[in-house]
Protein backbone atom coordinates (compact mmCIF):
# COMPACT_ATOMS: atom_id res chain seq x y z
CA UNK A 1 0.00 0.00 0.00
CA UNK A 2 1.22 3.45 -0.87
CA UNK A 3 1.14 6.23 1.68
CA UNK A 4 -2.02 8.33 1.39
CA UNK A 5 -1.52 11.82 -0.06
CA UNK A 6 -3.74 13.22 2.67
CA UNK A 7 -5.20 11.53 5.69
CA UNK A 8 -7.44 13.15 8.28
CA UNK A 9 -8.31 11.34 11.49
CA UNK A 10 -11.16 12.80 13.54
CA UNK A 11 -9.90 16.24 12.66
CA UNK A 12 -11.62 19.34 14.03
CA UNK A 13 -10.78 22.99 13.72
CA UNK A 14 -12.10 25.24 16.44
CA UNK A 15 -11.88 29.01 16.61
CA UNK A 16 -13.16 31.58 19.05
CA UNK A 17 -15.80 33.94 17.76
CA UNK A 18 -16.14 37.62 18.74
CA UNK A 19 -17.92 36.70 21.99
CA UNK A 20 -15.25 34.22 22.99
CA UNK A 21 -17.46 31.24 22.16
CA UNK A 22 -15.81 28.16 20.68
CA UNK A 23 -17.05 27.46 17.18
CA UNK A 24 -16.34 24.32 15.18
CA UNK A 25 -15.30 25.39 11.68
CA UNK A 26 -14.65 21.70 11.00
CA UNK A 27 -15.95 18.87 13.12
CA UNK A 28 -14.62 15.35 13.39
CA UNK A 29 -13.58 14.84 9.81
CA UNK A 30 -11.94 11.59 8.78
CA UNK A 31 -10.99 10.99 5.19
CA UNK A 32 -8.19 9.78 3.00
CA UNK A 33 -7.08 11.01 -0.41
CA UNK A 34 -4.80 8.71 -2.38
CA UNK A 35 -1.99 9.84 -4.71
CA UNK A 36 -3.33 10.55 -8.20
CA UNK A 37 -6.93 11.24 -7.16
CA UNK A 38 -8.98 14.09 -8.64
CA UNK A 39 -11.28 15.39 -5.91
CA UNK A 40 -13.85 18.18 -5.81
CA UNK A 41 -14.91 19.74 -2.51
CA UNK A 42 -18.26 21.47 -2.59
CA UNK A 43 -20.30 23.26 0.07
CA UNK A 44 -22.00 26.59 0.70
CA UNK A 45 -20.12 29.76 1.69
CA UNK A 46 -19.04 29.38 5.28
CA UNK A 47 -19.42 25.58 5.21
CA UNK A 48 -15.76 25.09 6.08
CA UNK A 49 -14.48 23.88 2.71
CA UNK A 50 -11.73 26.52 2.43
CA UNK A 51 -10.78 25.90 6.05
CA UNK A 52 -10.45 22.22 5.19
CA UNK A 53 -8.25 22.93 2.18
CA UNK A 54 -6.00 25.21 4.22
CA UNK A 55 -5.09 22.23 6.41
CA UNK A 56 -3.66 20.42 3.40
CA UNK A 57 -0.65 22.70 3.13
CA UNK A 58 -0.45 23.78 6.75
CA UNK A 59 -1.94 27.24 6.44
CA UNK A 60 -3.99 25.91 9.36
CA UNK A 61 -3.38 23.05 11.77
CA UNK A 62 -6.00 20.87 13.48
CA UNK A 63 -7.32 21.81 16.92
CA UNK A 64 -8.31 18.18 17.50
CA UNK A 65 -7.37 15.01 15.66
CA UNK A 66 -4.64 14.81 13.04
CA UNK A 67 -3.92 15.78 9.48
CA UNK A 68 -1.15 13.93 7.68
CA UNK A 69 0.27 14.80 4.28
CA UNK A 70 2.36 12.05 2.65
CA UNK A 71 2.44 10.45 6.10
CA UNK A 72 3.80 13.60 7.78
CA UNK A 73 1.81 15.19 10.59
CA UNK A 74 1.01 18.83 9.82
CA UNK A 75 1.24 19.86 13.48
CA UNK A 76 4.92 18.93 13.61
CA UNK A 77 6.80 22.10 12.71
CA UNK A 78 9.75 20.09 11.36
CA UNK A 79 7.52 18.88 8.53
CA UNK A 80 6.26 22.32 7.51
CA UNK A 81 8.48 22.98 4.50
CA UNK A 82 8.51 19.38 3.34
CA UNK A 83 4.71 19.43 3.25
CA UNK A 84 4.47 22.82 1.58
CA UNK A 85 6.80 21.54 -1.11
CA UNK A 86 4.50 18.58 -1.72
CA UNK A 87 1.22 20.50 -1.71
CA UNK A 88 0.80 23.77 -3.61
CA UNK A 89 -2.21 26.06 -3.44
CA UNK A 90 -3.93 28.18 -6.08
CA UNK A 91 -6.37 30.80 -4.83
CA UNK A 92 -9.45 32.45 -6.27
CA UNK A 93 -8.08 35.83 -7.23
CA UNK A 94 -5.54 35.51 -10.05
CA UNK A 95 -4.07 38.93 -9.29
CA UNK A 96 -3.11 38.11 -5.72
CA UNK A 97 -0.61 35.34 -6.29
CA UNK A 98 1.82 36.58 -8.88
CA UNK A 99 4.99 38.09 -7.42
CA UNK A 100 7.40 38.71 -10.29
CA UNK A 101 7.38 41.10 -13.26
CA UNK A 102 8.00 38.38 -15.86
CA UNK A 103 6.13 35.10 -16.15
CA UNK A 104 9.17 32.82 -16.10
CA UNK A 105 10.60 34.60 -13.06
CA UNK A 106 7.33 34.10 -11.26
CA UNK A 107 7.40 30.39 -11.99
CA UNK A 108 11.06 30.26 -10.83
CA UNK A 109 10.25 31.90 -7.48
CA UNK A 110 9.51 28.64 -5.67
CA UNK A 111 12.51 26.59 -6.76
CA UNK A 112 14.82 29.59 -6.22
CA UNK A 113 13.73 29.68 -2.60
CA UNK A 114 14.41 25.98 -2.29
CA UNK A 115 18.01 26.62 -3.40
CA UNK A 116 17.70 24.63 -6.60
CA UNK A 117 20.75 25.19 -8.90
CA UNK A 118 20.14 27.71 -11.74
CA UNK A 119 20.41 25.20 -14.59
CA UNK A 120 17.91 22.93 -12.91
CA UNK A 121 15.57 25.91 -12.32
CA UNK A 122 15.67 26.78 -16.01
CA UNK A 123 14.80 23.25 -16.90
CA UNK A 124 11.96 23.07 -14.39
CA UNK A 125 10.48 26.43 -15.43
CA UNK A 126 10.40 25.60 -19.11
CA UNK A 127 8.93 22.18 -18.36
CA UNK A 128 6.27 23.69 -16.06
CA UNK A 129 5.26 26.36 -18.57
CA UNK A 130 5.00 23.73 -21.27
CA UNK A 131 2.73 21.56 -19.16
CA UNK A 132 0.26 24.43 -18.60
CA UNK A 133 0.57 25.47 -22.26
CA UNK A 134 2.05 28.89 -21.46
CA UNK A 135 5.49 28.55 -23.05
CA UNK A 136 4.96 31.40 -25.51
CA UNK A 137 4.22 33.76 -22.61
CA UNK A 138 7.45 33.01 -20.73
CA UNK A 139 8.87 36.51 -21.25
CA UNK A 140 5.57 38.38 -20.85
CA UNK A 141 4.55 40.67 -18.03
CA UNK A 142 1.87 38.89 -15.97
CA UNK A 143 -0.37 41.99 -15.95
CA UNK A 144 -0.98 41.53 -19.66
CA UNK A 145 -2.35 38.03 -19.21
CA UNK A 146 -6.01 37.02 -18.93
CA UNK A 147 -7.33 35.56 -15.67
CA UNK A 148 -7.16 32.01 -17.00
CA UNK A 149 -3.58 32.52 -18.11
CA UNK A 150 -2.61 33.95 -14.71
CA UNK A 151 -4.10 30.94 -12.97
CA UNK A 152 -2.10 28.65 -15.25
CA UNK A 153 1.06 30.58 -14.35
CA UNK A 154 0.22 30.01 -10.68
CA UNK A 155 -0.17 26.29 -11.41
CA UNK A 156 3.17 26.27 -13.26
CA UNK A 157 4.79 27.75 -10.15
CA UNK A 158 3.60 24.72 -8.20
CA UNK A 159 4.81 22.30 -10.87
CA UNK A 160 8.24 23.94 -10.75
CA UNK A 161 8.36 23.01 -7.06
CA UNK A 162 7.78 19.41 -8.17
CA UNK A 163 4.79 19.22 -5.84
CA UNK A 164 2.77 16.04 -5.97
CA UNK A 165 -0.53 17.67 -5.07
CA UNK A 166 -2.31 20.85 -6.18
CA UNK A 167 -5.12 22.32 -4.10
CA UNK A 168 -7.20 24.93 -5.93
CA UNK A 169 -9.61 27.11 -3.93
CA UNK A 170 -12.26 28.27 -6.40
CA UNK A 171 -9.67 28.89 -9.12
CA UNK A 172 -12.29 29.73 -11.77
CA UNK A 173 -14.69 31.91 -9.77
CA UNK A 174 -13.35 35.11 -11.29
CA UNK A 175 -12.83 33.78 -14.81
CA UNK A 176 -14.85 33.99 -18.02
CA UNK A 177 -15.99 30.77 -19.75
CA UNK A 178 -12.81 30.54 -21.84
CA UNK A 179 -10.56 30.98 -18.81
CA UNK A 180 -12.59 28.43 -16.89
CA UNK A 181 -12.18 25.86 -19.63
CA UNK A 182 -8.43 26.57 -19.90
CA UNK A 183 -7.94 25.96 -16.18
CA UNK A 184 -10.09 22.83 -16.10
CA UNK A 185 -8.37 21.38 -19.19
CA UNK A 186 -4.99 22.07 -17.60
CA UNK A 187 -5.73 20.44 -14.27
CA UNK A 188 -7.42 17.45 -15.92
CA UNK A 189 -4.29 16.97 -17.98
CA UNK A 190 -2.02 17.26 -14.93
CA UNK A 191 -4.15 14.74 -13.07
CA UNK A 192 -3.80 12.37 -16.02
CA UNK A 193 -0.02 12.79 -15.60
CA UNK A 194 -0.34 11.61 -12.00
CA UNK A 195 -0.66 14.82 -9.98
CA UNK A 196 -3.19 14.70 -7.15
CA UNK A 197 -5.73 17.48 -7.73
CA UNK A 198 -8.16 18.84 -5.13
CA UNK A 199 -10.49 21.56 -6.35
CA UNK A 200 -12.96 23.61 -4.34
CA UNK A 201 -15.68 24.88 -6.62
CA UNK A 202 -19.20 26.26 -6.83
CA UNK A 203 -19.53 25.12 -10.42
CA UNK A 204 -21.14 21.72 -10.48
CA UNK A 205 -20.24 21.35 -14.17
CA UNK A 206 -16.61 21.33 -12.96
CA UNK A 207 -17.19 18.95 -10.05
CA UNK A 208 -18.74 16.45 -12.48
CA UNK A 209 -15.40 16.20 -14.28
CA UNK A 210 -13.59 14.87 -11.21
CA UNK A 211 -13.36 11.35 -9.85
CA UNK A 212 -14.69 12.04 -6.36
CA UNK A 213 -16.91 14.66 -4.78
CA UNK A 214 -16.78 15.60 -1.10
CA UNK A 215 -19.65 17.64 0.34
CA UNK A 216 -19.03 19.76 3.43
CA UNK A 217 -21.88 21.37 5.34
CA UNK A 218 -21.64 23.24 8.66
CA UNK A 219 -18.11 21.95 9.10
CA UNK A 220 -19.12 18.32 8.75
CA UNK A 221 -18.48 15.82 5.99
CA UNK A 222 -21.93 15.05 4.54
CA UNK A 223 -21.22 13.08 1.37
CA UNK A 224 -18.17 11.48 -0.20
CA UNK A 225 -18.40 9.51 -3.41
CA UNK A 226 -18.25 9.49 -7.18
CA UNK A 227 -19.85 12.44 -8.99
CA UNK A 228 -22.60 10.07 -10.06
CA UNK A 229 -23.42 8.91 -6.54
CA UNK A 230 -23.40 12.47 -5.21
CA UNK A 231 -25.13 14.39 -7.99
CA UNK A 232 -28.03 11.98 -8.31
CA UNK A 233 -29.02 12.93 -4.74
CA UNK A 234 -30.67 16.06 -6.09
CA UNK A 235 -33.03 16.65 -3.16
CA UNK A 236 -30.35 16.26 -0.51
CA UNK A 237 -27.99 18.68 -2.27
CA UNK A 238 -30.75 21.22 -2.89
CA UNK A 239 -31.77 21.11 0.75
CA UNK A 240 -28.17 21.95 1.69
CA UNK A 241 -28.42 25.01 -0.56
CA UNK A 242 -26.25 23.54 -3.31
CA UNK A 243 -26.81 23.26 -7.04
CA UNK A 244 -26.56 20.14 -9.16
CA UNK A 245 -25.52 19.94 -12.83
CA UNK A 246 -28.32 21.05 -15.16
CA UNK A 247 -28.67 17.58 -16.74
CA UNK A 248 -29.00 15.90 -13.30
CA UNK A 249 -31.71 18.29 -12.26
CA UNK A 250 -33.64 17.98 -15.52
CA UNK A 251 -33.57 14.18 -15.30
CA UNK A 252 -34.57 14.21 -11.64
CA UNK A 253 -37.53 16.56 -12.19
CA UNK A 254 -38.73 14.63 -15.24
CA UNK A 255 -38.69 11.44 -13.20
CA UNK A 256 -40.78 13.19 -10.56
CA UNK A 257 -43.25 14.01 -13.31
CA UNK A 258 -43.48 10.37 -14.26
CA UNK A 259 -41.09 10.17 -17.22
CA UNK A 260 -39.34 6.78 -16.81
CA UNK A 261 -35.69 7.85 -16.86
CA UNK A 262 -32.86 6.03 -15.09
CA UNK A 263 -31.79 7.58 -11.79
CA UNK A 264 -28.10 7.87 -12.59
CA UNK A 265 -28.00 10.68 -15.20
CA UNK A 266 -25.49 13.49 -14.61
CA UNK A 267 -24.45 14.68 -18.09
CA UNK A 268 -26.31 16.03 -21.12
CA UNK A 269 -25.05 13.13 -23.21
CA UNK A 270 -26.51 10.60 -20.78
CA UNK A 271 -29.78 12.53 -20.71
CA UNK A 272 -29.89 12.54 -24.51
CA UNK A 273 -29.20 8.79 -24.66
CA UNK A 274 -31.86 8.02 -22.08
CA UNK A 275 -34.47 10.19 -23.78
CA UNK A 276 -33.77 8.51 -27.11
CA UNK A 277 -34.50 5.13 -25.55
CA UNK A 278 -37.92 6.18 -24.28
CA UNK A 279 -41.13 4.99 -25.90
CA UNK B 1 -34.31 59.62 -17.57
CA UNK B 2 -31.48 57.56 -19.00
CA UNK B 3 -27.77 57.07 -19.38
CA UNK B 4 -26.63 57.96 -22.90
CA UNK B 5 -23.33 57.30 -24.55
CA UNK B 6 -22.80 59.38 -27.68
CA UNK B 7 -19.88 58.56 -29.94
CA UNK B 8 -17.98 57.41 -26.89
CA UNK B 9 -14.56 55.91 -27.32
CA UNK B 10 -11.96 55.04 -24.70
CA UNK B 11 -8.25 54.53 -25.19
CA UNK B 12 -5.86 53.60 -22.40
CA UNK B 13 -2.35 55.08 -22.34
CA UNK B 14 -2.99 57.65 -25.09
CA UNK B 15 0.29 58.72 -26.65
CA UNK B 16 2.36 56.00 -24.98
CA UNK B 17 3.73 52.77 -26.48
CA UNK B 18 1.02 50.94 -24.50
CA UNK B 19 -1.84 52.79 -26.20
CA UNK B 20 -4.82 50.48 -26.45
CA UNK B 21 -8.39 51.24 -27.42
CA UNK B 22 -10.63 49.36 -24.99
CA UNK B 23 -13.93 50.66 -26.32
CA UNK B 24 -14.51 51.59 -29.95
CA UNK B 25 -16.97 54.31 -30.90
CA UNK B 26 -20.18 53.43 -29.11
CA UNK B 27 -23.68 54.90 -29.12
CA UNK B 28 -26.15 53.46 -26.68
CA UNK B 29 -28.94 54.48 -24.38
CA UNK B 30 -29.80 52.78 -21.10
CA UNK B 31 -33.34 53.61 -20.05
CA UNK B 32 -34.62 54.17 -16.57
CA UNK B 33 -35.97 50.98 -15.04
CA UNK B 34 -34.15 48.56 -17.33
CA UNK B 35 -32.38 45.45 -16.04
CA UNK B 36 -29.42 44.98 -18.33
CA UNK B 37 -26.98 42.12 -18.48
CA UNK B 38 -23.52 42.76 -19.90
CA UNK B 39 -21.35 39.86 -20.99
CA UNK B 40 -18.07 39.45 -22.80
CA UNK B 41 -14.80 37.65 -22.21
CA UNK B 42 -11.87 39.14 -20.31
CA UNK B 43 -10.55 42.13 -22.24
CA UNK B 44 -13.76 42.64 -24.23
CA UNK B 45 -14.16 46.16 -22.83
CA UNK B 46 -17.01 45.53 -20.42
CA UNK B 47 -15.26 46.89 -17.32
CA UNK B 48 -14.24 49.99 -19.28
CA UNK B 49 -17.83 50.36 -20.45
CA UNK B 50 -19.34 50.31 -16.96
CA UNK B 51 -16.68 52.62 -15.52
CA UNK B 52 -17.60 55.19 -18.18
CA UNK B 53 -21.22 55.08 -17.02
CA UNK B 54 -20.53 56.69 -13.67
CA UNK B 55 -17.66 58.98 -14.55
CA UNK B 56 -14.86 56.86 -13.11
CA UNK B 57 -13.34 56.99 -16.56
CA UNK B 58 -13.78 59.96 -18.87
CA UNK B 59 -14.22 59.14 -22.54
CA UNK B 60 -11.30 59.85 -24.87
CA UNK B 61 -13.95 60.97 -27.31
CA UNK B 62 -17.71 61.61 -27.05
CA UNK B 63 -19.97 62.26 -24.07
CA UNK B 64 -21.70 60.28 -21.35
CA UNK B 65 -24.84 61.87 -19.95
CA UNK B 66 -26.85 60.70 -16.95
CA UNK B 67 -30.36 62.14 -16.88
CA UNK B 68 -29.19 64.75 -19.35
CA UNK B 69 -26.14 65.90 -17.42
CA UNK B 70 -22.64 65.36 -18.77
CA UNK B 71 -20.87 63.34 -16.05
CA UNK B 72 -17.50 64.48 -17.36
CA UNK B 73 -18.04 68.05 -16.18
CA UNK B 74 -16.72 69.31 -12.87
CA UNK B 75 -19.95 71.13 -11.98
CA UNK B 76 -21.90 70.41 -8.80
CA UNK B 77 -24.75 68.96 -10.83
CA UNK B 78 -22.35 66.47 -12.42
CA UNK B 79 -20.86 65.51 -9.05
CA UNK B 80 -24.35 65.00 -7.58
CA UNK B 81 -25.27 62.91 -10.56
CA UNK B 82 -22.41 60.54 -9.89
CA UNK B 83 -23.93 59.82 -6.50
CA UNK B 84 -26.99 58.49 -8.27
CA UNK B 85 -24.93 55.82 -9.99
CA UNK B 86 -23.82 53.24 -7.46
CA UNK B 87 -21.14 50.79 -8.43
CA UNK B 88 -20.24 47.47 -6.86
CA UNK B 89 -16.81 46.54 -8.12
CA UNK B 90 -15.29 43.16 -8.66
CA UNK B 91 -13.86 41.84 -5.39
CA UNK B 92 -15.83 44.42 -3.37
CA UNK B 93 -14.77 42.70 -0.16
CA UNK B 94 -11.34 44.31 -0.57
CA UNK B 95 -12.95 47.71 -0.11
CA UNK B 96 -14.08 47.03 3.45
CA UNK B 97 -12.13 49.03 5.99
CA UNK B 98 -14.13 49.84 9.11
CA UNK B 99 -14.00 48.16 12.51
CA UNK B 100 -17.61 47.06 12.51
CA UNK B 101 -19.97 45.99 9.78
CA UNK B 102 -22.50 48.69 10.68
CA UNK B 103 -19.87 51.43 10.47
CA UNK B 104 -18.60 50.18 7.15
CA UNK B 105 -22.08 50.29 5.64
CA UNK B 106 -22.69 53.71 7.24
CA UNK B 107 -19.69 55.28 5.50
CA UNK B 108 -21.55 56.37 2.35
CA UNK B 109 -24.67 57.79 4.02
CA UNK B 110 -22.51 59.57 6.61
CA UNK B 111 -20.56 61.29 3.84
CA UNK B 112 -23.83 62.55 2.45
CA UNK B 113 -24.48 64.33 5.73
CA UNK B 114 -27.48 62.31 6.89
CA UNK B 115 -28.52 62.38 10.55
CA UNK B 116 -27.49 59.50 12.84
CA UNK B 117 -31.09 58.25 12.92
CA UNK B 118 -31.28 58.25 9.12
CA UNK B 119 -27.90 56.56 8.88
CA UNK B 120 -28.99 53.84 11.29
CA UNK B 121 -32.14 53.29 9.27
CA UNK B 122 -30.13 53.01 6.04
CA UNK B 123 -27.74 50.51 7.64
CA UNK B 124 -30.57 48.30 8.88
CA UNK B 125 -32.32 48.46 5.54
CA UNK B 126 -29.13 47.62 3.63
CA UNK B 127 -28.29 44.69 5.93
CA UNK B 128 -31.79 43.35 5.53
CA UNK B 129 -31.38 43.77 1.77
CA UNK B 130 -28.39 41.45 1.63
CA UNK B 131 -29.72 39.03 4.22
CA UNK B 132 -27.40 39.85 7.13
CA UNK B 133 -29.15 39.86 10.48
CA UNK B 134 -28.61 43.23 12.19
CA UNK B 135 -28.59 41.88 15.75
CA UNK B 136 -26.03 39.23 14.93
CA UNK B 137 -23.70 41.13 12.64
CA UNK B 138 -23.88 44.90 13.14
CA UNK B 139 -21.10 45.11 15.72
CA UNK B 140 -18.88 42.37 14.32
CA UNK B 141 -15.69 43.00 12.43
CA UNK B 142 -16.19 42.66 8.67
CA UNK B 143 -12.80 40.97 8.46
CA UNK B 144 -13.88 37.88 10.37
CA UNK B 145 -16.54 36.93 7.86
CA UNK B 146 -16.38 34.38 5.08
CA UNK B 147 -15.75 35.67 1.56
CA UNK B 148 -19.41 35.48 0.61
CA UNK B 149 -20.52 37.35 3.70
CA UNK B 150 -17.90 40.06 3.14
CA UNK B 151 -19.29 40.45 -0.36
CA UNK B 152 -22.72 41.08 1.11
CA UNK B 153 -21.41 43.76 3.46
CA UNK B 154 -19.74 45.51 0.52
CA UNK B 155 -22.94 45.42 -1.53
CA UNK B 156 -24.90 46.72 1.47
CA UNK B 157 -22.53 49.69 1.60
CA UNK B 158 -23.53 50.69 -1.93
CA UNK B 159 -27.23 49.99 -1.39
CA UNK B 160 -27.15 52.29 1.65
CA UNK B 161 -26.55 55.32 -0.59
CA UNK B 162 -29.80 54.61 -2.44
CA UNK B 163 -28.47 54.70 -6.00
CA UNK B 164 -30.92 55.21 -8.87
CA UNK B 165 -28.65 53.33 -11.21
CA UNK B 166 -26.94 50.29 -9.77
CA UNK B 167 -23.95 48.82 -11.58
CA UNK B 168 -22.73 45.43 -10.40
CA UNK B 169 -19.49 44.02 -11.77
CA UNK B 170 -19.53 40.25 -11.17
CA UNK B 171 -21.34 40.46 -7.83
CA UNK B 172 -21.97 36.73 -7.53
CA UNK B 173 -18.50 35.36 -8.30
CA UNK B 174 -17.55 32.91 -5.58
CA UNK B 175 -20.98 32.83 -3.97
CA UNK B 176 -22.96 29.65 -3.45
CA UNK B 177 -26.43 29.31 -5.02
CA UNK B 178 -28.17 30.38 -1.81
CA UNK B 179 -25.91 33.43 -1.47
CA UNK B 180 -26.52 34.37 -5.08
CA UNK B 181 -30.24 34.08 -4.70
CA UNK B 182 -30.17 36.17 -1.54
CA UNK B 183 -28.24 39.00 -3.15
CA UNK B 184 -30.22 38.96 -6.36
CA UNK B 185 -33.63 38.67 -4.76
CA UNK B 186 -32.94 41.95 -2.98
CA UNK B 187 -31.70 43.57 -6.18
CA UNK B 188 -34.70 42.32 -8.15
CA UNK B 189 -37.07 43.59 -5.47
CA UNK B 190 -35.52 47.06 -5.60
CA UNK B 191 -35.57 47.00 -9.35
CA UNK B 192 -39.29 46.21 -9.36
CA UNK B 193 -40.48 48.30 -6.42
CA UNK B 194 -38.34 51.38 -6.85
CA UNK B 195 -37.77 51.20 -10.59
CA UNK B 196 -34.00 51.18 -10.04
CA UNK B 197 -32.00 50.65 -13.21
CA UNK B 198 -29.70 47.65 -12.82
CA UNK B 199 -26.65 46.98 -14.95
CA UNK B 200 -25.21 43.57 -14.23
CA UNK B 201 -21.85 42.45 -15.56
CA UNK B 202 -21.60 38.70 -15.15
CA UNK B 203 -20.20 35.47 -16.45
CA UNK B 204 -23.15 33.69 -14.91
CA UNK B 205 -25.53 33.28 -17.81
CA UNK B 206 -28.12 31.62 -15.62
CA UNK B 207 -28.42 34.80 -13.54
CA UNK B 208 -28.63 36.90 -16.70
CA UNK B 209 -31.32 34.82 -18.39
CA UNK B 210 -33.36 34.73 -15.18
CA UNK B 211 -33.29 38.45 -14.50
CA UNK B 212 -32.17 40.69 -17.35
CA UNK B 213 -34.65 42.14 -19.83
CA UNK B 214 -31.88 43.26 -22.16
CA UNK B 215 -28.52 41.75 -22.93
CA UNK B 216 -25.48 43.56 -24.28
CA UNK B 217 -22.59 41.45 -25.59
CA UNK B 218 -19.16 43.05 -25.93
CA UNK B 219 -16.28 41.69 -27.93
CA UNK B 220 -12.96 43.39 -28.66
CA UNK B 221 -14.28 46.81 -27.69
CA UNK B 222 -17.50 46.66 -29.71
CA UNK B 223 -21.09 46.02 -28.75
CA UNK B 224 -21.75 43.08 -31.05
CA UNK B 225 -25.21 42.12 -29.80
CA UNK B 226 -27.89 44.12 -27.99
CA UNK B 227 -31.31 42.58 -27.49
CA UNK B 228 -33.61 40.31 -25.55
CA UNK B 229 -31.53 37.65 -23.72
CA UNK B 230 -33.59 34.66 -24.80
CA UNK B 231 -33.54 35.82 -28.42
CA UNK B 232 -29.77 36.09 -28.26
CA UNK B 233 -29.24 32.76 -26.47
CA UNK B 234 -31.58 31.02 -28.88
CA UNK B 235 -30.46 32.46 -32.22
CA UNK B 236 -26.91 33.77 -31.81
CA UNK B 237 -25.05 30.72 -30.54
CA UNK B 238 -22.28 31.02 -33.11
CA UNK B 239 -21.69 34.72 -32.46
CA UNK B 240 -21.67 34.06 -28.72
CA UNK B 241 -19.17 31.25 -29.06
CA UNK B 242 -16.82 33.31 -31.20
CA UNK B 243 -17.08 36.12 -28.63
CA UNK B 244 -15.93 33.65 -25.99
CA UNK B 245 -19.13 33.55 -23.96
CA UNK B 246 -21.51 30.71 -23.27
CA UNK B 247 -25.25 30.16 -23.07
CA UNK B 248 -26.76 29.24 -19.65
CA UNK B 249 -26.03 25.60 -18.62
CA UNK B 250 -29.68 24.55 -18.88
CA UNK B 251 -30.02 26.18 -22.31
CA UNK B 252 -26.90 24.30 -23.37
CA UNK B 253 -28.53 20.99 -22.41
CA UNK B 254 -31.72 21.89 -24.27
CA UNK B 255 -29.80 22.95 -27.37
CA UNK B 256 -27.82 19.72 -27.23
CA UNK B 257 -31.10 17.78 -27.15
CA UNK B 258 -32.41 19.86 -30.07
CA UNK B 259 -29.33 18.88 -32.02
CA UNK B 260 -30.17 15.25 -31.28
CA UNK B 261 -33.56 15.71 -32.89
CA UNK B 262 -35.86 16.69 -30.05
CA UNK B 263 -38.25 19.44 -31.07
CA UNK B 264 -38.32 21.56 -27.97
CA UNK B 265 -38.35 25.20 -27.02
CA UNK B 266 -34.95 26.41 -25.80
CA UNK B 267 -36.22 29.90 -24.89
CA UNK B 268 -36.38 29.37 -21.15
CA UNK B 269 -35.56 31.72 -18.27
CA UNK B 270 -35.29 29.13 -15.54
CA UNK B 271 -34.87 25.45 -14.74
CA UNK B 272 -38.63 25.15 -14.16
CA UNK B 273 -39.36 26.46 -17.64
CA UNK B 274 -36.78 24.06 -19.06
CA UNK B 275 -38.45 21.13 -17.34
CA UNK B 276 -41.87 22.03 -18.68
CA UNK B 277 -40.42 22.60 -22.16
CA UNK B 278 -38.83 19.17 -22.13
CA UNK B 279 -41.87 17.56 -20.52
CA UNK B 280 -44.22 18.91 -23.17
CA UNK B 281 -41.85 17.83 -25.91
CA UNK B 282 -41.87 14.26 -24.53
CA UNK B 283 -45.63 14.22 -24.00
CA UNK B 284 -46.15 15.38 -27.54
CA UNK B 285 -44.33 12.44 -29.07
CA UNK B 286 -45.23 9.24 -27.20
CA UNK B 287 -43.67 6.91 -29.76
CA UNK B 288 -40.77 9.04 -30.90
CA UNK B 289 -37.19 7.84 -30.66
Amino acid sequence: MSIPMIRLDHMSHIYEDAEGQEVYALKDISLQIEPGEFVAIIGTNGSGKSTLAKHFNVLLTPTEGTCKVCGMRTDDLDNLWKIRQQVGMVFQNPDNQIVAAIVEEDVAFGPENLGVPPDEIKHRVSDALKRVNMTIYAKHGPHLLSGGQKQRVAIAGILAMQSQCIVLDEPTAMLDPIGRREVMDTIRQLNAEGITVIIITHFMEEAVQTGRVIVIQNGELKMDGTPRSVFTKVDALKSMGLDVPAASELAFKLREKGIPLPGNIITKEELGDALCQLG
Amino acid sequence: MSIRLEQVMYTYGMGTPFEKTALNETNIEIHEGEFIGIIGHTGSGKSTFVQLLNGLLHPTQGTVTVDGIDVGLKTKAAMDMRHKVGMVFQYPEYQLFEETIARDIAFGPRNFGLSEAEIDERVREAMDFVGLDYQTYAERSPFRLSGGQMRRVAIAGVIAIHPEYLILDEPSAGLDPAGRREIFSGIQRWHEEKNITVILVSHNMEDISRMAGRLIVLSQGDIILDGEPLDIFSTQQETLRSAGVAVPPVTEVLQYLQARGFHLNDRVHTMDEAISSLYHCLRGMPHAH
